[in-house]
């Protein structure tokens, strides 16, 4: 067998990882639940996939998303409210379980077991884990889980990474002693930018309010128009400095101090109890997922700033860089073109814990039922209605095995990533 | 060191500054008026008669005045130009947002200010004509118009409303009536939107609610709580003691037994011992604690399974301060066993953890090989040379657990039914207690600088290599 060897420290890192294969199964499983998350809808739904009815062949759930999404009217009046599992079709193709997870299931109601008797039409209907107090089905809810579980890790990371991974690379990469403007830039650029701070989110904060409310695009549309505001006015206070740089004063050149600002901000950031913050937020504020990935994002990028701070430093001094700098390339393109990405492999770590921890972050949150909407079904609700459900082990059991196996894949890959990444781990 | 330790407690300071700013802020946009929650509402629902709406109106004011929220809310405030200084003096947080809106959206304080004076003549004069059977069923609705009317922020709702009114008015009121709609039509032909892109700085010295608010706290002054009007101090003081119990007895033994299984895994490092053991660690650090807790309810505790522990709580319902104190000890120590046990693990999985990789960090050092080549035995090398430096570690994060200690765990309190310092916190989240919310995220952040502060400090002082006078 002919086996392609690379020597690219990327491709090594790869090797040593797929070596390990609890590592690389998780990756596998991961990649799985991604795509439970995905088609959840075609795994779990109160409606068929396809169906023949009085001899027409209908997509039902596809013709729910079409109204969801894009506002069309699709389906016929008789048509729109009737309970597809209780009709007479020609045949159909369901999803595995045919309850969406909000249902409720009275005659199953309060908390039927899987092994229990259940109270439905054919077997095809069975709860098959069983439902709730409510009767709302616990499968169902799994799966749709998976989605709000994996969304709420993906997005809150990917706030923290972003804010992380910028602050971190800019800290590394100036130091102290390597960014110079003229007094004059300084000065004005910060005068700026309190200005702009003022007029995009002091001056807007009740546009920006109701943009929140009424939902998640209005919401960025508005923050955008503040992002302009924001850029347009530092821009316009920053102009003069251009001639003011031919004063004496403000000619001068001086240091900014980047690294140190943002390494006082992030231990600051350190210094605050995370978790209670998390939970004090979404206990005054109004109840919504978004805000909960939010706050979560927002409190938690300390971790991987310092990572890529610390590769940053190490990467800035190697000869690659110097060369870059010689051939006269700007900083901004030396800091992202070149030296971040040489930089991004310990955030990987960082990302693969930070996703576990935001997981169990969310899914505490919603056991309490603290931040997230009480309708919203999520793995924390499911397993909360254990509490109030006695003897019901299913609801004790699974909705937890789940928020188990999720925080066990994403800290096994980081540690197979970490292992992978790490040279000195390998040479022992 | 001496100079480390005043540059740390000198950067300690505008931390903690910054915290009470930020706990204050949330406390800030908590929704609500906090005068109305403190008289239970009575000022909101007023009275029927003039006299009877002045007394509560002066009720409220005075219960204002003592909680100190008719003060500006920080020492200085930029705010745009439009914004007059005197918003804060208006009683009713809602009618200050709705007037804060209008003058954001028309620029012109003046006009708004007649809107607002204007209304508030309307008011008087129809709680002044009580008597009038002409009235008949509007009488009420009238009321209700006029009790939304002020806290209205969108224009457009305010004329859909006066206009309401009018239909439903005496006509002796209608005169009261022009002069609040003159003043509403007035709002867009006069608006200035220009006053509110001008920021203008205000300085109120310290006479802020802030200020007050700190003072307060540092003095152990928390506030009142919502929810029993009880001073927040004294139901922190007594739910503490719980909190600290159980978290004192799972550090000690999370100490106990992570410490021997840390250094167990380092020195048969790779072996099948190692292995299993940190496969069984990592499964435990996954293992979410709120799962462990709750499986614990629902099958070791009564229920429809074993009923090996009580259900939740720290003393069974029949306990008495006149038992012997043997057996309130061996009631206790039965209620919390299991919460104990949950407690324990996680920390207990991280701290072998770190103890694991300390240990075999200390044990490539160069002294240790020297003791090795001296021909000192095995143990004595794991045990005098390596393990003492390795515990440096594991000794400063005692530092960073304390905090969390104090500020409790919220989940596993509220699983447990444990009185502590958590389950206090979530009953209030749920109750929307904010100040006591606010004042366990204060002392928790609070006790969190602390703790790093000590830490660092601890660490400066067992490490003598570790030199912080250059960075």
């Amino acid at each position: 067998m002919s086996v392609a060897i690379s020597y690219s420290p990327r491709a090594r890192a790869w090797e040593t990882f797929k070596k390990n294969r609890i590592a690389y199964i998780s990756l596998w499983v991961v990649g799985f639940l991604g795509v439970v998350a995905l088609l959840a809808d075609f795994l779990a739904y109160n409606k068929p996939i396809v169906a023949s009815y009085q001899g027409k062949t209908i997509w039902p759930i596809f013709r729910d998303y079409g109204e969801r999404w894009f506002g069309l009217k699709l389906w016929e009046a008789e048509l729109r409210k009737v309970d597809w599992r209780a009709i007479e079709v020609d045949w159909a193709v369901w999803p595995l379980v045919r309850y969406v997870p909000e249902e409720l299931d009275l005659r199953n109601a309060p908390a039927v077991g899987p092994f229990d008797e259940q109270f439905i039409r054919s077997p095809a209907e069975k709860h098959p884990l069983g439902t709730d107090n409510l009767g709302r089905d616990l499968l169902s809810g799994l799966i749709h889980g998976t989605r709000i579980s994996l969304t709420v890790g993906l997005v809150s990371v990917g706030i923290s990474a972003l804010i992380g991974i910028l602050l971190g690379a800019m800290a590394g990469y100036f130091g102290d002693s390597t960014l110079q403007v003229s007094r004059a830039t300084l000065w004005l650029g910060t005068l700026g930018l309190l200005l702009g701070l003022f007029y995009a989110f002091y001056v807007r904060r009740f546009a920006l309010g109701e943009a929140l409310s009424s939902g998640f695009l209005p919401f960025l549309g508005s923050f955008f128009l503040s992002l302009l505001w924001l850029v347009g006015v530092t821009g316009i206070v920053w102009l003069p400095s251009r001639l003011l740089k031919k004063t004496r004063w403000g000619g001068q050149r001086v240091y900014v101090w980047v690294d140190l600002t943002i390494s006082r901000l992030i231990e600051i950031m350190i210094s605050l109890p995370t978790t209670l913050l998390i939970f004090t937020v979404a206990a005054i504020a109004k109840p919504s997922l978004f805000l909960v990935m939010a706050v979560i994002g927002l409190t938690s990028w300390t971790g991987i700033a310092r990572f890529t701070r610390g590769e940053m430093l190490k990467v800035r001094s190697l000869d690659y860089i110097q060369a870059a700098r010689a051939l006269g390339y700007s900083d901004l393109r030396i800091m992202f073109l070149h030296a971040l990405p040489n930089s991004l492999a310990p955030v990987l770590v960082s990302i693969a814990f930070g996703i576990a921890s935001a997981i169990l972050v969310e899914s505490g949150l919603s056991f309490l039922g603290i931040g997230v909407p009480p309708t919203t079904v999520t793995w924390g609700s499911l397993l909360a209605s254990a509490r109030s459900a006695t003897g019901a082990w299913w609801l004790a059991v699974f909705p937890g095995l789940a928020i188990f196996l999720v925080v066990t894949l994403f800290n096994v890959l980081g540690e197979g990533i970490r292992d992978a990444i790490d040279p000195r781990l390998q040479a022992r | 060191m001496g100079a480390y330790f005043l540059r740390r407690v000198l950067f300690f300071v505008p931390t903690l500054f910054l915290i009470t700013l930020l706990s204050f802020l949330i406390s800030q946009s908590a929704p609500g008026d906090p005068v109305e929650q403190m008289l239970s509402g009575r000022a909101g629902s007023g009275g029927e008669q003039l006299a009877e709406r002045q007394a509560t109106q002066q009720a409220y004011l005075q219960k204002r005045q003592e909680l100190g929220l008719d003060l500006p809310i920080f020492y200085f405030a930029i705010t745009p130009l439009a914004e007059p200084e005197t918003l804060h003096h208006i009683p009713r947080v809602q009618v200050q947002e709705a007037l804060r809106r209008l003058v954001y959206r028309f620029g012109n304080w003046p006009v708004v200010q007649a809107y607002y004076h204007a209304l508030l003549k309307l008011d008087s004069a129809f709680y002044a004509s009580a008597a009038d059977p002409a009235w008949g069923e509007t009488r009420s609705e009238v009321q209700a118009l006029l009790s939304l009317l002020p806290q209205e922020k969108q224009y457009e709702e305010i004329l859909y409303k006066l206009r309401q009114l009018r239909e439903r008015l005496l006509p002796s009121l209608l005169p009261f009536h022009a002069a609040v709609q003159a003043a509403v039509e007035a709002l867009p032909q006069t608006a200035q939107p220009w006053k509110v892109y001008i920021p203008t700085l205000q300085w109120y010295g310290t006479a802020n609610q802030y200020h007050r608010w700190l003072v307060n706290f540092l003095q152990g002054n928390f506030g009142i709580s919502y929810q029993d009007k009880r001073p927040i101090s004294q139901k922190l003081f007594e739910a503490v003691r719980w909190s600290l119990v159980i978290n004192l007895i799972s550090i000690v033994l999370a100490y106990l037994i992570a410490i021997p299984l840390g250094v167990l895994s380092a020195v048969r490092r790779g072996s099948a011992t190692d292995q299993s053991i940190s496969i069984s660690l990592f499964m435990l650090y996954s293992l979410p604690s709120f799962w462990v807790g709750t499986m614990g309810i629902v099958f070791l505790c009564g229920g429809d399974y074993l009923a090996l522990f009580p259900p939740g709580g720290v003393q069974s319902t029949e306990h008495s301060v006149e038992w012997p104190l043997w057996q309130r000890l061996v009631d206790w120590g039965y209620h919390l066993i299991l919460p104990v046990i949950v407690y324990t693990y996680g920390s207990l999985a991280f701290l072998s953890r770190q103890m694991r990789t300390a240990l075999l960090e200390t044990l490539q050092q160069d002294y240790v090989r020297t003791a090795r080549a001296k021909g000192l035995p095995e143990k004595s090398v794991t045990w005098k040379h390596a393990f003492r430096n390795s515990l440096i570690p594991i000794i400063t994060l005692l530092a960073s657990v304390f905090p969390a200690m104090i500020s409790g765990s919220v989940i596993l309190e509220t699983i447990f039914s444990i009185p502590g310092m958590g389950f206090l916190s979530y009953g209030a989240m749920v109750a929307r207690d904010y100040p006591v919310i606010i004042a366990v995220f204060t002392i928790g952040a609070v006790l969190t600088l602390i703790g790093i502060l000590v830490a660092d400090v601890l660490y400066a002082v067992v490490d003598p290599r570790i030199s912080y006078t250059r960075k």
